[in-house]
């Protein structure tokens, strides 16, 4: 670093001749034309500023710089440097992957006919199968419901002749006893009493 | 309470019996008991004085002992002491359901067995007679018991004839059960 220093003091020591040289040579033409210029290096004035003074503190100002920020200036820079390369990289492996996804949705744009194509028969497929499906249930409930109306029938029936028979039994027991009610003589009731008590000695 | 309203009712009753036995008056004492057990279920009022703390006990024992000697006999001196006795211990309302079980024990004890007979209209003296020899002779046969007490009642839901039930058994010879038997075997044959 230091000799990058001395370098630019070099580089700054080589100026001021090159400088001095163009103004004196400025005022040669100012004689010429009857107006000297006026250029001071190290006197100060308000007609024209010392550029000798300007110079060394620009050179004092560049020797402060690359002594205290130069390092860190240099770090950063080679940081900024590397991130600004990293970028670079992944943006070029994300700019390809991208290229590659727009390929594969290209590609699968080309196939998706044939996929909606394969989804749709599928679809007719499985409705084939629900449809035969809900028939051959429907057919297994239609029988069953049908066996189980027709033994309601029969039970119902059965029921219904019991409860005829059972009326019909009724009614003629009560004419019966109505009969009997109307037709029992003392005669009658000493016979069967006499029966009854036949039947419990035999 | 109620649960222990028989056993209690079993074990006076058991005493009794031990000592109407020893005296030779089973018979007596159980008509007895028998008579004021029926009077108690029959009169709302003798109930009440039995149940009600509201009697002191000399009445109590002074309504029991009128009850007892008011019938065609006098009760006997056994029944008296148990009076007597169930008055001063506060059991006189286990009286009926002593009654009960002394019967069914001394019934056993004696060899005797009930029977109820039902018939559609009064039976004369000598049909009860017959139904009551046809009974014994069914009680021995099936070793029932060696004496049968009948009871008579007059039912005329029967029709006619006569339904007699011993111990467990029924002989059903009425009209009604005939009627009832035909009409089953219409509701099946039909």
């Amino acid at each position: 670093m230091n000799k990058k220093a001395l370098g630019l003091l070099g580089f700054l020591a080589a100026a001021l001749p090159a400088v001095d040289a163009l103004a004196a040579g400025g005022g040669g033409g100012a004689h010429g034309g009857g107006h000297a210029p006026h250029v001071e290096f190290w006197k100060w004035s308000m007609e024209a500023p010392p550029i000798g003074w300007m110079v060394f503190d620009f050179a004092v100002f560049m020797f402060l710089l690359v002594r205290y920020a130069g390092k860190p200036l240099s770090n950063y820079l080679v940081q900024r440097h590397t991130g600004v390369k990293k970028a670079m990289e992944e943006a070029a492996a994300a700019k390809a992957e991208a290229e590659r996804k727009a390929r594969e949705y290209e590609d699968r744009i080309k196939k998706l006919d044939a996929e909606v194509a394969a989804i749709k028969e599928d679809f007719v497929r499985n409705g084939q199968l629900v449809r035969e499906r809900l028939v051959e249930n429907g057919k297994v409930s239609a029988d069953r419901l049908l066996k189980d109306a027709q033994l309601t029938i029969s039970a119902e029936e059965k029921r219904a002749l019991e409860s005829l028979k059972s009326e019909a039994a009724r009614l003629a027991l009560e004419m019966a006893e109505k009969m009997v009610r109307e037709r029992l003589a003392a005669p009658d009731h000493k016979r069967m009493t006499d029966d009854f008590i036949r039947e419990l000695r035999s | 309470m109620a649960l222990l309203e028989k056993p209690i009712a079993r074990r006076w009753a058991r005493a009794m019996l031990e000592l109407a036995e020893e005296k030779k008056a089973l018979a007596e004492v159980g008509a007895d008991l028998d008579a004021l057990a029926d009077a108690i279920r029959k009169s709302k009022d003798l109930a009440h004085v039995v149940a009600s703390p509201a009697f002191r006990v000399e009445q109590r024992r002074a309504v029991l002992m009128a009850v007892a000697d008011g019938g065609e006999k006098k009760a006997h001196q056994l029944t008296r002491l148990f009076l007597n006795l169930l008055v001063d211990k506060g059991r006189l309302t286990y009286l009926p359901l002593i009654a009960d079980a002394f019967r069914v024990e001394a019934d056993r004890r004696l060899g005797r067995v009930r029977a109820e007979v039902h018939s559609a209209t009064p039976l004369t003296k000598e049909e009860l007679e017959g139904i009551a020899a046809a009974l014994k002779e069914q009680a021995v046969k099936r070793q029932l018991g060696r004496e049968v007490l009948v009871t008579a009642n007059v039912d005329p839901a029967l029709l006619a004839g006569v339904r007699a039930r011993l111990g467990g058994l029924v002989f059903d010879g009425t009209l009604k059960n005939h009627l009832r038997r035909i009409g089953a075997e219409l509701t099946q044959n039909a």
